[in-house]
């Protein structure tokens, strides 16, 4: 049977190369290809030149600090920039939208700024021209073109009809058509993971996110495949096949991904960050108040502190109260700031639920999110960045209070400066990119979704091969 | 043109698809229009909580007086702790396109310190829904008017030549130019009319003003007619009997005109015009800044007296800090960064710029771009934007250098004569 299926196939093949405009379409869509490869590839170096200068400026610009007070360093702070990974050159993601450089301060917890998409022109808003945007929106595309008269053209000259009458069964056929569709474009997705694997060798992960994009580009294929021959099938001219395809296509790959995220956000908008900001100040000063000598919170931590040392007055601690203080402020701050960071996240959480519901309707939008987690540029690789940050900001900042607590004496604080050495000594751990479990829900609710639209279309042309 | 229309409405595949085409219409204006009313929410409930919180804020950082009404507050306290509101505020038509207004934040508070640290705080969207875009009029108008015409255009000639009257038609007709004229036109005005007819709904139901509408309309009829002609153009050809192959060549044009040619202008266009990163800025902001704590006060204060000669009499700072000179340096860091600012506007009008020149050529990107001038949400509009808030921060300091170089306290009453960013907001 193996070996009719293939005959089949391959006949198929014979057809599409004699009829010429395919193999031009085939052509064209490659040099679609190169100019997305060309335009991600510009793309990417430019994000990754920007975030190599910024993290050396930076690194220099900490590590040539003069003598400082421990204070002044904390408030000079730290920029740390977004690692990106080679895989961006395939799906840049969220790349332009989600800022890539975040500065970390004491008491503050800054966003992550500067997107190109602020300061794009209208050309901005056309869809970037990427590789996973050729696989998504363009290889069906052209797909529908090549291949809508596929069975409907066999229907309409009797060879169908006479290929049932020679007993080979209806699955036969599809599975031949199928095959002969299928089998050049995933050699192409093959080709492509193949030339990415060898650019990006040493890149971290690399095996597991790129096999993951693979899987799920040749999943989305393979239906889209399906889809094609079933429509075809069905209809009884090829004007029709066509049509119906191509609505199916804008409706995929165009209306319903912005339609959702639109839905999403119209439902569970998102709060402006400033009121967030004030809301975390308001929530602080119901805390404590460090400024005020009467605040009930700080009256309890220095009594905390006198009674800790055995001593009556601030002046006879061993240590410095200020830093102290710093200490206990950072804490709190912190934790507020914390706080209102996953609320957002929560309310992000809530758009994407919203999405997640009615993502049956779109497996191009499935295909997204496992190439935007693939590559690394996704809502949770973003957040984990953010988390990060924010961890090394904690922690740097909470050394330098350290510092200030031990090494600066409390009668002369101000006006002491601090030798440059505990800068450079300081912890700045770099910024690393997670594991892909980090988009653990989103990877699956894709591949659930590219299994189901395998599976629907499948169960249709069994159906629909018996007839003639 | 009366039977052509009777004919074509004759037809349920048409009918459904025009159908769909008002519907997505419909949601689309719907959608720009919540998002709209989202900031103008967000923006009013802003107002509301500064209103509140500023009385609040003298009460807090004030001084006792001699009696309760004599309370008064440092100048420099005001302007390290004090938050100011700044409003993008969307036009009226902002909901035709919503452009960059999706990144940009609606909402944005500054204080007194350098404005280049701040004038660049990001806003807390959701990415994915950034990446995806916006379901607006304007993308609708751009993307799927053209494939309505395609559909709808694509086998004028070989849809008779199927149904066997072509010749018979060729026969009838004295007129081949008037009476396939009349087909494509009537289609047009089909099409155009479900794009136009809920922008009119809208803009009666919200009592919108006039001038903007017919901008939109002629846009959208002039858009919807350029693809008519060009959809007739290859299915009127002398042997455009191919159906399919017509579709197929109109959607790969689509292809080109909407995609593959603007992603190329974009990637020219950063070839030719290179922007510096945002993030230098903020690195050589925060250099400045900080650095001017470990320099001599006289570094900071002689230039800066330089501008300010007004100043340059009061009370010299002596001790080892002074609001005076803080916000001396504040400014100075402003100041010295002006060049790179500069030069960055003007790369960013430039690009601008050659996006106007490509609009003559894409009519693509001229739709997007008109409706975005409309909506007031184009890059020019952000850099106008920035100088709104530039100058309410001049003004701000201007209003607050009295109170910081003679060394006077500000009373409430002061306090309350602060500029506001709607004071200083208009042109």
């Amino acid at each position: 049977m193996t070996s009719l299926i293939w005959k089949i196939a391959c006949n198929e093949w014979c057809r599409l190369w004699h009829a010429r405009v395919p193999v031009l379409l085939l052509m064209v869509l490659v040099t679609l290809w190169a100019i997305a490869v060309l335009a991600a590839h510009h793309h990417w170096q430019d994000h990754a030149r920007t975030v190599d200068e910024v993290t050396a400026r930076s690194q220099h610009d900490w590590q040539s600090q003069p003598d400082r007070h421990p204070h002044r360093v904390s408030h000079y702070g730290d920029f740390v920039a977004k690692p990106v990974h080679p895989l961006s050159v395939i799906e840049p993601g969220i790349l332009d939208q989600s800022g890539h450089l975040v500065y970390l301060e004491a008491h503050r917890l800054n966003s992550a700024n500067f997107n190109p998409a602020t300061e794009a022109t209208t050309l901005g808003r056309f869809s970037l021209m990427t590789p996973a945007m050729i696989v998504q929106w363009w290889m069906p595309l052209f797909l529908i073109m090549i291949a809508y008269a596929t069975v409907t053209s066999d229907k309409i000259t009797g060879i169908l009809a006479f290929m049932r009458g020679n007993g080979i069964p209806g699955w036969a056929i599809a599975a031949g058509k199928w095959l002969a569709l299928f089998l050049p474009l995933l050699l192409l997705l093959c080709l492509q993971a193949l030339l990415t694997l060898a650019w990006s060798w040493h890149s971290e992960q690399l095996s597991v996110r790129l096999s993951i994009m693979l899987l799920a580009q040749s999943l989305y294929i393979a239906s889209w495949c399906m889809l094609v021959v079933t429509v075809s099938w069905f209809s009884r001219q090829l004007h029709g096949a066509l049509l119906t395809l191509l609505l199916v296509w804008v409706c995929v790959c165009i209306i319903f991904p912005r339609g959702l995220a639109n839905l999403a956000q119209i439902n569970h908008p998102t709060q402006p960050r400033a009121e967030a900001e004030y809301h975390a100040e308001a929530k602080l000063k119901t805390i404590g108040d460090s400024h005020n000598p009467d605040d009930p919170h700080f009256l309890a931590f220095k009594q905390g502190i006198l009674n800790k040392y055995q001593v009556s007055r601030i002046e006879d601690l061993p240590v410095n109260y200020q830093g102290l203080l710093m200490q206990e402020g950072e804490r709190l701050t912190t934790a507020v700031y914390r706080e209102q960071q996953a609320l957002h996240d929560a309310q992000l959480a809530k758009q994407n639920e919203s999405i997640r519901r009615w993502l049956w309707f779109t497996p191009a939008l499935a295909l997204q999110y496992i190439q935007m987690a693939g590559s690394g540029n996704d809502l949770p690789h973003h957040q984990d960045f953010i988390r990060q940050s924010e961890a090394r900001r904690y922690q740097l900042i909470q050394y330098l209070n350290q510092i200030h607590t031990f090494k600066v004496q409390q009668h002369d604080d101000k006006n002491t400066r601090l030798s440059a050495d505990f800068w450079k000594k300081a912890p700045r751990p770099p910024i690393t990119l997670p594991s892909l479990t980090v988009s653990q829900p989103s990877i699956l609710a894709g591949f659930l979704v590219l299994f189901g639209w395998l599976l629907l279309p499948g169960i249709l042309l069994f159906k629909v091969s018996h007839r003639l | 043109m009366k039977h052509e229309l009777t004919l074509l409405l004759k037809q349920r595949s048409i009918i459904s698809l025009l159908f769909l085409s008002l519907l997505l219409t419909g949601f689309s204006l719907f959608n720009g229009w919540q998002n709209i009313s989202h900031i103008h929410a967000q923006i009013n409930e802003a107002t509301r909580a500064e209103n509140l919180r500023k009385p609040d804020f003298f009460e807090h950082h004030s001084h006792e007086g001699p009696s309760d009404s004599d309370k008064t507050m440092d100048a420099g306290e005001l302007g390290y702790y004090l938050f100011h509101n700044i409003y993008h505020a969307p036009g009226e038509w902002s909901f035709i396109a919503l452009g960059n207004r999706l990144v940009i934040p609606s909402v944005q508070r500054i204080r007194l310190l350098g404005l280049q640290g701040q004038l660049y705080d990001g806003e807390s969207h959701h990415p994915e829904y950034v990446m995806l875009g916006s379901f607006d009029y304007a993308f609708l108008l751009v993307f799927f008017a053209p494939l309505l015409c395609i559909a709808l255009m694509h086998d004028l000639k070989a849809s008779e030549q199927q149904a066997q009257r072509l010749l018979f038609l060729h026969s009838q007709v004295k007129e081949p130019l008037y009476f396939w004229g009349k087909r494509v036109l009537s289609r047009w005005l089909l099409i155009t009319l479900t794009f136009a007819l809920p922008v009119l709904v809208f803009a009666g139901l919200y009592k919108l003003s006039l001038a903007p509408l017919l901008r939109v309309l002629a846009i959208t009829a002039l858009y919807i007619f350029f693809w008519a002609v060009l959809c007739a153009a290859v299915s009127l050809r002398k042997r455009a009997l191919n159906a399919n192959f017509n579709a197929m060549l109109l959607t790969s044009i689509w292809l080109m005109l909407c995609v593959v040619l603007p992603n190329l202008s974009q990637l020219w266009l950063h070839y030719r015009y290179p922007v510096q990163d945002g993030s230098q800025i903020a690195l050589q902001h925060r250099q400045w800044v900080h650095g001017a704590w470990d320099l001599p006060k006289e570094d900071t204060l002689r230039p800066f007296y330089a501008l300010y000669p007004q100043w340059k009499d009061t009370p010299p700072v002596t001790g080892r800090f002074h609001w005076k000179w803080y916000f001396a340096f504040q400014h100075m860091a402003d100041v010295k960064l002006q060049p790179q600012i500069v030069e960055r506007e003007h790369t960013l009008m430039q690009r601008d710029r050659a996006t106007g020149l490509l609009a003559w050529v894409l009519p693509t990107v001229w739709v997007q771009r008109n409706l975005e001038e409309i909506a007031q949400s184009n890059v020019t509009h952000l850099l106008a934007h920035r100088k709104r808030i530039e100058r309410f921060h001049t003004a701000l300091r201007h209003a607050a250098y009295p109170f910081l170089f003679e060394e006077k306290p500000l009373t409430e009453q002061d306090f309350q004569h602060l500029p506001t960013f709607e004071s200083t907001g208009s042109d």
